[in-house]
């Protein structure tokens, strides 16, 4: 015991240095900062010019073909444009079609992406007063509505605190939000979060509350297995015990918290607190529990809260609608870890205000804000869904997935593309989409894909970069039955791993797999072609096989803020149910 | 002007630092390559590990110790003395390059031997030599220089002159005069640059004599490098011998060393040097006096006359105007800035690179400028030392990416989504000039449009030189001319065969990239499609010709401080000496740009 006082009085030592050190940093807080934007623009009479240069050159490219070409060359173009060329001859396109798609593209607007390097003077809640490095002696006003994002140029407050140890807590929110911090004091209907390395303390309402965990934890709770009880609050003690119960506050003090369950009460102070799980708001409280905090009322000395009795009434079902409003909300990261999503933004001194967490004003020192990531859509259900098909079989199971969408995602939120490489195009449209979804990559070539980045990826950054910058964003990526190099593709950009796996007879939706909010039951049938994987960590199993075999056919793993879905239906064959579940997969939104 | 000369002191302070001395290890052995044995030096007494990570190392001193010269070995300055031949050692080198031709043949192979193993830099004689020479001497030269390419002996010579200091002077006056007759002053531009400094180093005021006695020696360079030390000492051009019939370069190299001690009355001297005949004369005073004074009043030395006159005009009225008065030191090449990398933007079908080296070829990590401009696709990379910064353009044709980094990695401004395939440049205030097909277009931060013009050609190329001065290359025009921010044309040289890629090096010199004329089919597989030139500033002498064996692009080329010129291609880069030959093989995956700093 006196080892590990010891070592709290050298960690409380290291945080009274550490804070030192954040407040003698802070002072140069207005270091450079870097503004992105993203801006439509009409093209210049040059550009069409050009692009009319450009595609007369193609077209006289296509008529003649090139003699002085070696025979490795003509392969490697032949392997190239065969998608493109002998496809739409075999599926009969019609040329006027193609023509007016031409004619959109000479004329059609430019997104010009920008950023720049400079000091940020003020930020209210319509401008930006920025100081360009470029142009110094200028200050620029800059609407917010069209900044993408803020960002600190230097990570040197990240890095110094990087290599401090650290004593915090994460706090893992509802809505999105992680706050790195110390729970200072517990009312019964918040937490008082201490943000790390500032004076801010926020309350957070215990039902926006996922999770409560040290970042270096004292005891070994990372080795261990914590009950799956859905309707309890757990918590895992630095002196290695785990409590599951109601939370409430405790008698003597907010510095304490009281985990009750109907054969035992436990009294802790939050201090040795290691992981402090919370259930869904939603769920209900078990009936025992229920009488256990009747009985606590009883005997209430007028220090105890009320104990949350939940929502009782049964749940109705939510229904998403496609074309629900957009909720434009800005993300703010912290440094050195943990962002908040907020409304609103104001920069009023050197503080940050903020209207987040149920909170019209809160304050963050700005000198702990790594970025501020402007009217982040949080990719709400109304952004289109992007069916990329640069590898697919276009007749079959590209077609057959985009009509199992229609009359459930209007065919306007439905944008398609066959880019083979992350051209600006495609990066455009996955900047606007909340959802990739990739059908069957039956015809994905390693080699083919080297051949397309060779001759047409000059500039474009690589499918991992752009997948991964995606679900940085929050987008969420669906790949239907990838098989053989369609894994490895998965894998080599980083989002595995993955490998097939034993198939099951049929296969049925798995507890986990409920967030995705399917209501259906018992076990469903394999179509042609049902593909299965190995169940393996970090991905959640949401569909696993029936029938003897160990193997999943849906899964999903989140990667920074988005997810990363695997259905193994390449929907050649489809039907209503696995229609309704590609349909839950699109609208699924990572909270279940 | 208190603190101009405290700065002067700080620099040749921080210059003299490292007077602390290691003995390289050096692997021994013999390596038999071309027909020619190469001893390796023996084994060398190990250095004192301590002092080594004790003091600091300038970029061109990790160089030298990269190259088996570590300025904090023991025998660091017996080492650099090595490297300076006496007159008898210079014509036994001389006599031995002679022997390469020998009738007799083991006198052809003991020359080859003996070359190989010469302590001094020998290898731009060696190149010479090969100039009109036999096949069979000019197999020989190649031997010898794949022998030597390793010990990379120019880039020690550089780097350790750029460093020397009284405690660790390159040897003595008379020694680096003869060292430095050896090579010639227009195509070892930058080195020459590097001995004079050196040559400062080692003089004191009673080697007057000498360096007088130097104005009158068979050697251009010797000449120019006594007038230097001269003039860098205040001690006037010379002796009345010559100064009845003053040669410009001199007067210039006088007024170079002047400059370089910041020394007052230079301005005039230069302001009269804009009128020489000789247009290198007019182009480093033109140079210089931008530097001096921070400013440019259009002067270029290869502009017509009466272009010329007037801007001279321009500068005789702004001079007339103030007081010549002493100055910051003023340096040209690339020593005074003191940098020493190559940044190679390399072709990624990962989305593009950036590496940085050493001039001498070793590759450097964690270098902030090459990790940001790999963030870009590097196709053209434009560095403004003026200003501090770098624009870097590419990708496709219609939707580029150009940013801007300062010259330490930190990304100032960016835009992707413009049509950029010719180039960009960065305008004052901000502003930038974006060029691609026949149009060049001004924009402002945001991106929104200020202004445009239209060029008579397309352009294939498209820089910024100085201000109000663009370079531009049209291929299908056969032309490479200069612009003022108007669009104005106000320099051309035509007839060129497919010219692209223009660069102007600080010597004012071009190097070009142009098809090279074709030949009979059954060549056409192993011979040049394309070839670099080097061409006076002026465009109309041809200097040197690259033409590398096989490939169908030059995307860059650099020039080496070496005097070797670096040259990226759809296979690789690959570095060339003065005469053309490849000597060495950097990458060997392709390149799309590269600068040397």
């Amino acid at each position: 015991m006196s080892k590990r006082n010891e070592l709290m009085g050298l960690r409380i030592f290291l945080l009274l240095f550490f804070a030192i050190g954040i407040a003698i940093s802070s002072e140069d807080d207005n270091g450079p900062w870097r503004l992105e934007m993203t801006i439509e623009q009409e093209p210049s009479p040059e550009l069409i010019e050009l692009r009319k240069e450009i595609s007369d050159k193609e077209k006289q490219n296509q008529s003649s073909p090139d003699s002085s070409k070696t025979m490795k060359e003509k392969i490697l173009s032949f392997l190239k444009e065969f998608t493109e060329k002998i496809a739409p001859l075999v599926k009969n396109n019609s040329e006027s079609k193609g023509k007016s798609v031409e004619e959109d593209s000479i004329d059609s607007s430019v997104s010009v992406e920008l950023s720049m390097s400079g000091k940020v003077h003020s930020i209210d809640k319509e401008y930006l007063i920025f100081g360009p490095a470029l142009s110094p002696e200028k200050k620029i006003k800059v609407p917010i509505k069209k900044i993408t994002s803020l960002s600190r140029q230097s990570a040197k407050i990240k890095d110094d605190q990087e290599n401090s140890e650290s004593d915090d807590f994460r706090v893992m929110l509802r809505d999105g939000s992680e706050i790195l911090g110390d729970p200072v004091q517990f009312t019964g209907e918040s937490f008082i979060i201490a943000l790390s390395g500032t004076q801010t303390r926020i309350p957070l309402p215990i039902n926006e509350i996922i999770r409560i965990e040290r970042d270096q934890p004292v005891g070994n709770v990372d080795k261990l297995l914590l009950p799956d009880s859905p309707r309890r609050h757990i918590a895992a003690l630095a002196t290695g015990e785990i409590l599951a119960g109601q939370l409430l506050p405790s008698v003597d003090s907010e510095k304490w918290l009281r985990i009750s369950s109907p054969i035992l009460s436990a009294e802790v102070p939050l201090s040795v607190l290691d992981v402090l799980l919370f259930p869904d708001p939603d769920s209900v409280i078990a009936d025992v529990e229920l009488e256990l905090a009747d009985e606590i009322k009883v005997v209430e000395d007028g220090n105890n809260g009320a104990p949350d009795r939940g929502n009782n009434e049964p749940q109705k079902e939510e229904d998403i609608e496609v074309e629900e409003s957009p909720v434009i909300r800005n993300l703010v990261t912290l440094s050195p870890s943990g962002m908040i999503w907020a409304d609103k933004l104001e920069l009023r001194g050197s503080d940050l205000i903020l209207s987040a967490l149920g909170m019209d004003e809160l304050l963050v020192p700005m000198s702990r804000v790594e970025s501020l990531s402007f009217g982040h859509e949080g990719l709400p259900a109304s952004a289109p869904v992007l069916v990329w098909g640069g590898y697919t079989d276009e007749d079959d199971e590209y077609v057959k997935t985009i009509d199992a969408l229609s009359g459930r995602i209007p065919s306007r939120k439905i944008v398609q593309s066959k880019s083979k490489v992350p051209d600006p195009q495609f990066m455009r449209n996955l900047r606007r989409s909340r959802v990739l979804l990739i059908p069957e990559m039956e015809g994905f070539k390693r080699a083919l894909m080297k051949v397309a980045m060779e001759q047409k990826g000059k500039g474009c950054p690589t499918w991992s970069l752009a997948l991964r910058g995606f679900l940085k964003r929050g987008g969420n990526i669906i790949f239907l039955s990838p098989t053989s190099e369609g894994l490895s593709f998965i894998n080599e950009c980083g989002l595995g791993p993955i490998r097939s796996g034993p198939a099951g007879r049929g296969w049925e939706i798995t507890d986990e797999g409920r967030k995705l909010g399917i209501n259906i039951e018992g076990m469903i049938k394999n179509v042609n072609a049902s593909h299965y994987y190995r169940k393996s960590a970090p991905w959640e199993v949401w569909g696993a096989a029936q029938g003897g075999a160990d193997g999943a056919i849906l899964l999903g793993r989140r990667i920074d803020r988005g997810w990363v879905m695997v259905f193994g239906s390449d929907f050649y064959q489809s039907n209503d149910t696995i229609k309704e579940i590609l349909f839950h997969l699109i609208q699924f939104n990572g909270r279940g | 002007m208190r603190i101009l000369r405290c700065q002067s002191l700080i620099l040749l302070l921080m210059v003299s630092l490292g007077a602390w001395a290691v003995p390289p290890p050096d692997s021994a052995g013999v390596e038999v390559v071309g027909g020619v044995e190469a001893a390796v030096e023996p084994e060398q007494a190990s250095f004192d590990e301590e002092a080594k990570e004790d003091l600091p190392l300038g970029s061109g001193d990790s160089i030298l110790r990269d190259i088996g010269f570590d300025p904090l070995s023991k025998d660091y300055k017996d080492r650099v003395k090595g490297l300076f031949l006496d007159s008898d050692q210079l014509e036994n080198a001389l006599s031995l390059i002679a022997d390469l031709d020998n009738d007799d043949f083991r006198k052809r192979n003991e020359a080859s031997k003996k070359l190989a193993m010469i302590e001094a830099p020998i290898e731009h004689m060696l190149s010479e030599s090969r100039k009109d020479s036999t096949i069979e001497m000019a197999r020989r030269v190649q031997g010898i220089l794949n022998v030597r390419i390793k010990k990379r002996l120019i880039d020690v010579l550089y780097h350790a002159s750029v460093r020397s200091g009284e405690n660790s002077a390159p040897s003595s006056l008379e020694s680096l005069m003869i060292l430095a007759s050896t090579f010639d002053s227009v195509t070892y531009w930058e080195l020459m640059r590097a001995l004079e400094m050196a040559a400062v180093k080692v003089s004191v005021k009673q080697d007057r004599d000498l360096l007088e006695k130097g104005l009158s020696n068979g050697s251009q360079s010797v000449r120019e490098i006594c007038s230097f030390v001269l003039g860098y000492l205040g001690m006037g051009r010379g002796s009345e011998t010559e100064a009845s019939d003053p040669d410009d370069i001199l007067i210039l190299a006088n007024a170079r060393g002047r400059s370089a001690a910041g020394r007052e009355g230079v301005a005039k001297i230069l302001l009269g040097l804009l009128s020489s005949d000789n247009i290198r004369v007019r182009q480093e005073s033109g140079a210089l006096l931008r530097i001096i004074f921070q400013t440019d009043l259009g002067f270029a030395a290869y502009d017509s006359p009466d272009v010329r006159e007037q801007a001279k005009d321009r500068w005789s009225n702004y001079i007339n105007g103030k007081q010549d008065e002493p100055h910051w030191p003023v340096f040209l090449g690339m020593s005074s800035r003191g940098q020493f990398q190559v940044i190679v933007g390399k072709a990624d079908t990962k989305g593009g690179a950036a590496l940085s080296y050493t001039t001498s070829g070793k590759k450097i990590d964690n270098v902030g400028l090459a990790a940001s401009i790999s963030s870009a696709v590097s196709d053209r990379m434009a560095f403004d030392y003026a200003a501090g910064n770098v624009v870097v353009s590419g990708g496709s044709e219609l939707e580029s990416k150009v940013a801007v980094f300062s010259l330490n990695g930190t990304e100032l401004w960016a835009v992707s989504g413009v049509p950029a395939g010719a180039g960009a440049a960065l305008f004052p205030g901000g502003k930038i000039a974006i060029a691609s097909g026949f149009n060049v277009r001004v924009i402002d931060l945001f991106g929104n449009p200020v202004r445009s013009w239209k060029m008579p050609s397309k352009m294939d190329s498209f820089s910024r030189l100085r201000p109000g001065r663009f370079l531009c290359s049209h291929a299908d025009e056969g032309t490479i001319a200069e612009y003022d921010s108007d669009g104005k044309q106000i320099w051309k040289v035509s007839g060129m065969n497919r010219p692209r890629n223009v660069f102007r090096l600080e010597n004012g010199n071009i190097l070009i990239v142009v098809d090279a004329e074709s030949k009979g089919e059954e060549e056409k597989a192993t011979s040049s499609q394309v070839e670099l030139l080097e061409l006076s500033p002026d465009g109309q002498q041809t200097l040197l010709r690259i033409q590398p064996k096989g490939v169908k692009t030059i995307s860059s080329s650099a020039r080496l401080p070496n005097g070797n010129t670096l040259v990226g291609t759809e296979k690789g880069l690959a570095e060339y000496t003065p005469d053309g030959y490849a000597i060495k093989v950097w990458l060997k995956s392709p390149i799309l740009s590269l600068h040397v700093h």
